[in-house]
């Protein structure tokens, strides 16, 4: 094949792959422009935006505190034990969402433990705001872990030996040496958690319901929107999701990875 | 001042058995060996990165093989010398006095004074990133030295250097030692570097020290004949 003909083929599966990804979006964006006013008057709506904003900050926090410790045990392991413990904790990585949350429904529901959970420390993850973080992380943790293992599989283990060698102890060398050199994936994944708990549905939807005022998140408002018939609404709802999606991008990008080059750099 | 007595350590598939080794306080003591030999392996196993199957490391005559790393008062510098990347100069010689609890202000002085010692007082404020192989080599010599190790482990530091470079740090070793008296132990695969240095050579060969050549047969026989006899047993 000539270069030429090499060169067409590369550039027409590109041109085909742009318009397949931003047409539909752009046809979105047109759409869901009539129906953001109605949207920012619906307290349904204003609603579901304020708890998915509460929610995935919250999840994400959690998810990337619990990612660090795991990720790091794991990078100590080696062989069949990190190959073994790396395919179950990634396990929920494989599953549908919805089974997902019919999982964490068996568990934290009555059925499971639910019910010695809300007699003992008063927490109730079923139906209720706690059950969407708990879906959110449930669904990411495992993304996470993954984001911040291969951080921690890229860093040079003799880094942290001479750090040990000059004095540190392992905490003082994980503090002082790896979670600094971990910084810019540390942040990235955290991007990455935040916007797929934003738009996490289908284990949400089986763990917290979708209830209005009270359990509603924004992918849930689209689907209850839909639901009836308002493809206006859903529209809207979505945009004001993609909005926000990015809107949070820049600003991590602005404020957090500006001393690191940035992601949109 | 440091003892290795019949050290046998496994790093995956590979391992040093019934090496030996005895050093005298403020020796020069250099290993030579092929690539792939072990030398790293004896060094970072001396430092304590890995646990030794049998045998024992002693330091002043207390047994140190199950003490961690950061309680052996060793300094290591590695030939990619592995300055970290998110501290500037000042910050990656003074880590080890931060880590000790040291005042911000003894910080500064002894980073200073070991920055003119070592002629890299220009370095200031700057990153890795933006040294020189032989500036780097010695941000991490100083980095090494501050908090005054009782031995310094130096993992072919000469290896990745421009020829001019390489002597200027060989002479700024040779300096170090003596101002210091330290006890070193130098790991290289160059014969000329390890003669210029050595008060003994130990021949890191098959997964063991296979020969040592004293400070007597490195004086009085001709450095050919020396180089010859090495090469032979390095072969």
């Amino acid at each position: 094949m000539s270069n030429r003909y090499f060169r067409i083929i590369q550039w027409s599966f590109f041109i085909v792959t742009v318009l397949f990804l931003t047409v539909p979006l752009c046809f979105l964006v047109l759409k869901g422009m009539q129906g953001i006013v109605e949207c920012m008057q619906s307290d349904e709506v204003m609603f579901s935006i304020k708890t998915s904003l509460k929610m995935s900050v919250l999840s994400t926090v959690i998810c990337m505190i619990a990612a660090v410790p795991v990720s790091c045990v794991l990078n100590t392991l080696k062989g069949m034990n990190k190959n073994i413990w790396t395919k179950v904790l990634f396990m929920p990585m494989s599953l549908p969402h919805l089974v997902s949350g019919i999982a964490l429904l068996l568990v934290f529901g009555r059925n499971g433990i639910g019910d010695f959970l809300f007699d003992h420390y008063g927490i109730d993850f079923i139906f209720t705001p706690q059950g969407i973080v708990l879906a959110q992380l449930f669904i990411n943790l495992p993304f996470a872990i993954n984001g911040v293992l291969a951080a921690l599989e890229e860093l040079d283990p003799k880094m942290v030996f001479v750090a040990r060698s000059m004095g540190c102890n392992e905490f003082q060398a994980f503090r002082n040496v790896t979670l600094p050199l971990l910084k810019r994936a540390l942040i990235s994944n955290s991007i990455m958690t935040w916007t797929r708990a934003l738009g996490e549905f289908g284990a949400v939807l089986m763990v917290a319901g979708s209830i209005q005022m009270k359990t509603e998140v924004i992918p849930t408002a689209i689907f209850l929107s839909m639901s009836s018939g308002n493809l206006d609404m859903a529209a809207g709802i979505s945009v004001i999701l993609m909005i926000i999606s990015w809107m949070g991008l820049w600003l991590f990008d602005r404020i957090l990875i500006k001393q690191t080059n940035g992601i949109f750099q | 001042m440091l003892n290795v007595e019949r050290m046998h350590v496994k790093v995956g598939s590979f391992e040093l058995k019934e090496v030996n080794l005895n050093l005298n306080s403020g020796e020069y003591f250099v290993i030579l060996g092929r690539s792939g030999c072990g030398k790293t392996v004896l060094l970072e196993t001396i430092a304590g990165r890995y646990p030794i199957c049998e045998g024992s490391v002693l330091m002043n005559g207390s047994d140190v093989t199950k003490v961690s790393p950061e309680e052996r008062n060793i300094g290591f510098v590695y030939q990619n010398y592995l300055l970290f990347p998110h501290m500037n100069v000042e910050e990656n010689i003074g880590i080890p006095l931060k880590i000790r609890g040291f005042h911000k202000k003894e910080i500064y002085l002894k980073t200073k004074e070991l920055m003119t010692i070592l002629s890299i007082e220009h370095l200031t404020g700057k990153y890795p990133d933006k040294l020189s192989g032989g500036e780097k080599q010695r941000v991490a010599l100083a980095r090494a030295l501050i908090f005054l190790p009782k031995i310094l482990l130096l993992d072919e530091p000469t290896s990745s250097l421009d020829y001019i470079t390489k002597k200027q740090i060989q002479h700024t070793l040779h300096e170090i030692q003596k101002k210091f008296n330290l006890t070193v132990v130098h790991v290289t695969h160059d014969i000329e570097e390890a003669l210029l240095f050595a008060d003994r050579i130990g021949i890191l060969a098959n997964h063991s020290i296979a020969k040592v050549f004293g400070n007597s047969e490195i004086e009085n026989v001709s450095r050919a004949d020396l180089s010859n006899l090495i090469e032979k047993e390095i072969a």
